[in-house]
């Protein structure tokens, strides 16, 4: 065979190769992992069993954040909007930050961007916090303060950006930055690919 | 009115209606345009954003802006750290060059709105009070808008 028949049978090969590859990258499996975690309502969830079955798009958020949260969560509304609401696809917003995000913090929360049944907000214990958002490599520290009307000390927290989508079976096959304008269309587009 | 002063008047006259429609100069000022600001409950967080165009031939500095719904706000400059975490800077001032505008807006530059005294509703309005270098003072009222 001369060298560029050669060439090209290699070619050839390595790209139905490819093309054999089915499914997408696993970035992570969480599914042996478990967190008890709790909603907006107070409702105790045990990650990420409870979610086994259904797709998750999850971002990473804090209340007191004024400007790249509300992003983030304003990217994961769209992204359930512009998918048409789908009943199998969990949206979740998960806190960094436990000891201030309550259960009725978070509630308030999701009633100031309307959101639907479908869309839950996750807090917890500290430590426990703290081991998930390890697992799924979100980082998060005390940037600033500043002193409040009455006094109080408020802090603000450097963080990771973040939006990331679990596969039904509890694999992280997709992660963006959170903020970005462009990631509701990226991630739509690879749901398309997915489905 | 002689003759030639009778052909200037028409000729001036004729010239100034036959011009194509400019554009009529905006008003030798600072305004602030396209604002809004998130919805709130009290006593959490919110936002607001805008732009500000200067059409003056002097450049001026926001000092500070103070807000009818907290008494604690602060303008903010979002940024990503070299270490890929999303962080915050508070300015101390914020230039606004003559003759062009400026962008407070979602990822970048906002008006962080601390504690809010009340529930920020979407179509409710809040006012904005700029105060800038070259003493003047920029009042305007903003909507409580949702962008989701």
């Amino acid at each position: 065979m001369k060298k560029k028949q050669l060439l090209v049978f290699v070619l050839c090969t390595l790209v139905s190769y490819l093309g054999c590859q089915s499914g997408p990258e696993i970035i992570d499996d969480l599914s042996d992992t478990s967190f008890e975690l709790v909603n907006q309502d107070s409702v105790s969830v045990t990650f990420p069993d409870d979610y086994q079955g259904k797709y998750v798009v999850m971002g990473f958020i804090y209340t007191n954040c004024p400007d790249i949260c509300p992003l983030i969560t304003q990217n994961l509304i769209k992204i359930q909007r512009e998918m048409g609401y789908p009943d199998d696809v969990q949206f979740l917003g998960v806190t960094f930050d436990p000891e201030r995000d309550t259960p009725s913090v978070l509630a308030n929360y999701k009633q100031v961007f309307k959101l639907n049944e479908n869309f839950d907000f996750l807090t917890g214990d500290p430590s426990t916090i703290n081991a998930f958002m390890d697992s799924v490599r979100v980082r998060s520290q005390v940037s600033f303060t500043t002193t409040t009307d009455d006094g109080r000390e408020l802090y603000f927290m450097n963080h990771s950006d973040k939006i990331m989508v679990l596969d039904k079976k509890s694999r992280i096959i997709i992660e963006y930055g959170g903020s970005m304008p462009q990631v509701p269309t990226l991630i739509i587009e690879d749901f398309q690919k997915l489905r | 009115m002689n003759k030639i002063t009778l052909f200037f008047f028409v000729s001036t006259l004729f010239i100034s209606c036959s011009q194509p429609e400019k554009e009529l100069p905006k008003s030798n000022e600072i305004m602030l345009i396209d604002g809004w600001a998130r919805p709130g409950k009290a006593g959490m967080m919110s936002a607001a954003y805008f732009k500000l165009k200067n059409n003056t031939g002097s450049p001026d500095t926001v000092l500070n802006i103070l807000s009818d719904a907290s008494k604690n706000t602060q303008m903010h400059l979002s940024f990503k750290t070299d270490d890929g975490l999303m962080s915050m800077k508070q300015q101390q001032f914020v230039a606004i060059p003559s003759k062009s505008e400026i962008e407070f807006k979602q990822g970048g530059l906002h008006v962080m709105i601390i504690q809010p005294d009340r529930d920020l509703v979407e179509g409710d309005s809040i006012s904005l009070r700029l105060f800038l270098s070259s003493s003047k003072e920029l009042v305007a009222k903003v909507p409580v808008k949702s962008v989701n």
